[in-house]
């Protein structure tokens, strides 16, 4: 007959090992970046199908000062220029990054904050959002976007023609269906990438680590674009503006972006009680937070958003916290495929007492709009406020 | 008799009965549980089912938003026997959405939930003989899993999901998977034990291919599936998810009542069984079938959650010893009272947030396992 053997199997030293290893991996929980816990990543999933979210903690940490920079800058004087907000922000994250070091600091000063339309002159050398430095001989021809916000990007400098290859994910302008598609989420193929010979790649925050060595690997020229707010996408218009020789263009689609959101900050100025407003971005109920993007879309769209402290950008609501805050407006993606709609929200047990189910204020808005931190995102703020006010947007 | 006792089948055959006598009379075990008789074993049963009741009303009681407990408990009262004698309303309307509409469905169904999925364990224990055995042995939650996600990126009507039809979905994904399973593994009428469990493997990875492939073509939907491959009660609110579960719950209590007597039996070995004049074919299929129902049931509405149905049958053998008569209703009361307390850390440790309940099982029934297991290891499965 067999002995137990229970002793020898779990000798205490391997039930002390066990132990040790949930200690570690409970202290891991509160990072946002380590995907140890299945919460840190829904959180990242979560974010990364919205807006780009840091991928380092050292990012991470910037972010939040960046945040906290802008909302400052929001709320003293709303039509403050934007190259002082820019350049603000570009400080703030270069100072507060340990990675940085002085010389990006100074070259991200320079390069981004200045808005003069003269000619670039190469050979250039740019800061670009990881604090890369990145040199160009000539304006780029051969141009490869890995993200949506990144593709808009490049159209509304006019560079459409150049652009050889986009993400799967890339549906705007509808000019976009005709070009080479390179892969999404999932994977990007980077023999096809190769095989384009691009003389130019933007990526963004989304972008995988490794995709990005690798094709650095390969002396391609990897340009990350990663604007953590709104003030972000101008310095992104205007950096590439200056990468490609085009930065008249680039002046003009920032005059036109920071229009559009001055005249909305000027009729939303006039209410005195801003709507409460709940995002929601999957049926799990994950939320923004401040230090995100669409956060921001929702503050200068004129509303409040429920969530005002969380540990991450994206966090999670449960049903019990969402009925007690009750927003006065749910705004919905239209990116869920049909798995969480206003009719979902509506029907929810419970969800009957909340004020915008009451007053029949569950709305989807466009998610191409409000998560892509592209030159769109200014009509992202027009269509957030236009379903918060309906009276001042008619 | 001495010849035969030397046998080994004839050996561990003893040593598996369940009955003191035969213990005792045959071979001396060294460990004798101390719930061994028919008194305290009521005991304990009464107990888990009087800590259930505490349990639910503490957990009732705290939460996200604090809702104090003469207000749970006057919410309560006008929601059952208030609609007769009402007594006097102290509480708002958001707090009474809360606890009557949220919070109560929720916990009531996170105790099914784990009464159900430790049942279920407990009777795929006893069917196989394996210690490993778990509800999703047989393929329940894979099956559940493509089922749900079919459900979540088919391009359906939107109206639908208001129905249910992500849980829908689930439970006839895990109930396919299974019956595919069982007929797979019926070979010239019979079911054999080991050939179900491979079958069920088999299986088991093909459906996880076949979630990963689905999940692959729509990550759009990435967060939407991710989030019920977690599992957990965040979005179990309303009374309509328990309605759905409860039949299937009492199914699985009416027949770990009924068929414990013939587990004990069973866990002589198959053969044996059906020497003593056991219908071994017959009792497979009612307990594959109860404890399908069961799993299947538990992991629609509330997505996969581990450890539960491993774990408490477990504890409650190490603690009680290997009669089903008491093993099963005593997992069904505590696998209820397990998961009530894992869910209400789960949903207040990380308060407004909440954690995947997933996590905590493993994380609290894991070192509790491990303590038991150290301290009684005179026992074998």
């Amino acid at each position: 007959m067999l002995k137990p053997t229970v002793k020898n199997r779990f000798s205490p030293l391997g039930l002390v090992a066990a132990l040790l290893l949930a200690l570690v991996l409970a202290a891991c929980g509160d990072n946002t970046s380590t995907p140890v816990t299945p919460t840190t990543l829904t959180a990242n999933t979560a974010a990364a199908t919205t807006t780009a979210p840091a991928t380092t903690v050292a990012v991470t940490t910037a972010l939040a000062t960046t945040a906290a920079n802008t909302t400052a800058a929001v709320t003293t004087a709303p039509t403050t220029t934007l190259a002082t907000t820019a350049a603000n922000t570009t400080t703030a994250v270069a100072t507060t990054s340990p990675a940085t070091t002085a010389a990006a600091t100074t070259s991200a000063a320079t390069t981004a904050a200045t808005g003069s339309t003269a000619p670039t002159t190469y050979p250039l050398t740019i800061t670009d959002d990881a604090k890369q430095s990145v040199k160009f001989d000539k304006a780029p021809a051969r141009i490869i976007s890995l993200a949506p916000s990144n593709t808009e990007l490049a159209y509304a400098l006019g560079l459409g023609d150049k652009v050889v290859g986009v993400d799967e994910n890339s549906n705007y302008p509808a000019d976009v269906s005709k070009k080479d598609k390179l892969g999404g989420f999932s994977g990007i193929n980077l023999e096809k990438i190769v095989s384009l010979s691009p003389d130019l790649i933007l990526a963004a925050g989304i972008t995988p680590k490794d995709v990005i060595t690798s094709l650095q690997s390969r002396k391609l020229t990897v340009v990350i674009l990663n604007p953590f707010d709104l003030a972000g996408i101008a310095t992104n218009l205007r950096l590439l503006g200056q990468i490609a020789n085009v930065p008249d263009k680039a002046e003009a689609a920032i005059k036109e972006f920071q229009s559009k959101l001055d005249e909305i900050s000027a009729k939303v100025k006039t209410v005195s009680t801003k709507p409460r407003v709940f995002y929601e971005l999957d049926p799990t109920l994950f939320t923004v937070g401040p230090g995100s993007f669409i956060d921001e879309i929702i503050t200068r769209a004129g509303g409040q958003n429920i969530v005002t402290d969380a540990a991450n950008p994206y966090p999670q609501l449960n049903q019990e916290a969402v009925v007690s805050k009750d927003p006065e407006v749910i705004l919905v993606g239209d990116d869920t495929g049909g798995t969480d709609t206003p009719a979902i929200i509506t029907a929810r047990p419970g969800w009957n007492v909340i004020s915008a189910v009451k007053n029949k204020r569950v709305f989807a808005v466009n998610a191409d709009l409000v998560n892509r931190p592209g030159p769109r995102a200014a009509l992202g703020v027009e269509a957030v406020a236009k379903l918060l006010y309906p009276d001042l947007f008619k | 008799m001495k010849k035969l006792a030397q046998t080994e089948d004839f050996k561990s055959l003893a040593e598996r009965l369940p009955f003191r006598q035969a213990r005792s009379g045959l071979f001396a075990r060294q460990h004798s549980p101390f719930f061994r008789t028919q008194q305290r074993r009521l005991i304990l049963v009464g107990l888990g089912l009087a800590g259930l009741i505490a349990c639910l009303i503490l957990c009732v009681t705290f939460g996200t938003i604090a809702v104090p407990l003469d207000q749970t408990l006057s919410i309560i009262w006008n929601h059952t026997f208030g609609q007769i004698w009402p007594i006097a309303v102290n509480y708002s309307n958001g707090n009474d959405t809360i606890i009557w509409e949220i919070r109560l469905p929720r916990l009531l169904l996170a105790a099914g939930v784990g009464a159900g999925l430790a049942g279920s364990g407990a009777l795929y224990q006893g069917l196989f003989r394996n210690p490993l055995a778990d509800p999703y042995l047989v393929g329940v939650a894979q099956g559940a899993a493509v089922g749900a996600v079919s459900a979540i990126v088919l391009p359906l009507p939107a109206f639908l999901y208001a129905f249910g039809l992500v849980q829908w979905g689930a439970f006839i994904g895990a109930l396919l998977s299974v019956a595919i399973v069982y007929n797979l593994a019926r070979i010239g009428g019979e079911v054999k034990s080991t050939t179900l469990l491979l079958a069920g493997v088999a299986i088991g990875s093909i459906m996880a291919a076949l979630t990963s492939f689905l999940t692959y073509l729509n990550t759009n939907k990435l967060t939407a599936i991710y989030g019920w491959l977690l599992g957990g009660f965040n979005m179990t609110s309303g009374w309509d998810n328990l309605g759905r579960f409860l039949p299937y719950l009492g199914l699985g209590i009416v027949v770990a009542f009924f068929v414990g007597r013939r587990l004990n039996v069973l866990q002589m070995g198959e053969e044996q069984a059906a020497l003593l004049g056991l219908n071994v074919p017959l009792i497979k299929l009612v307990l594959v079938l109860a404890a399908t129902l069961m799993a299947a049931a538990a992991v629609s509405v509330s997505g996969i959650i581990g450890f539960v149905g491993l774990v408490v049958p477990h504890i409650i053998r190490i603690l009680t010893g290997q009669d089903y008569r008491l093993l099963l209703p005593l997992s069904l009361v505590w696998g209820g009272v397990f998961m009530v307390i894992t869910d209400s850390l789960a949903r207040t440790v990380m308060a407004p947030a909440e954690l995947p309940v997933s996590i905590l099982t493993a994380f609290c029934g894991g070192p509790f396992f491990l303590f038991i297991l150290r301290h009684k290891k005179k026992i074998e499965f």
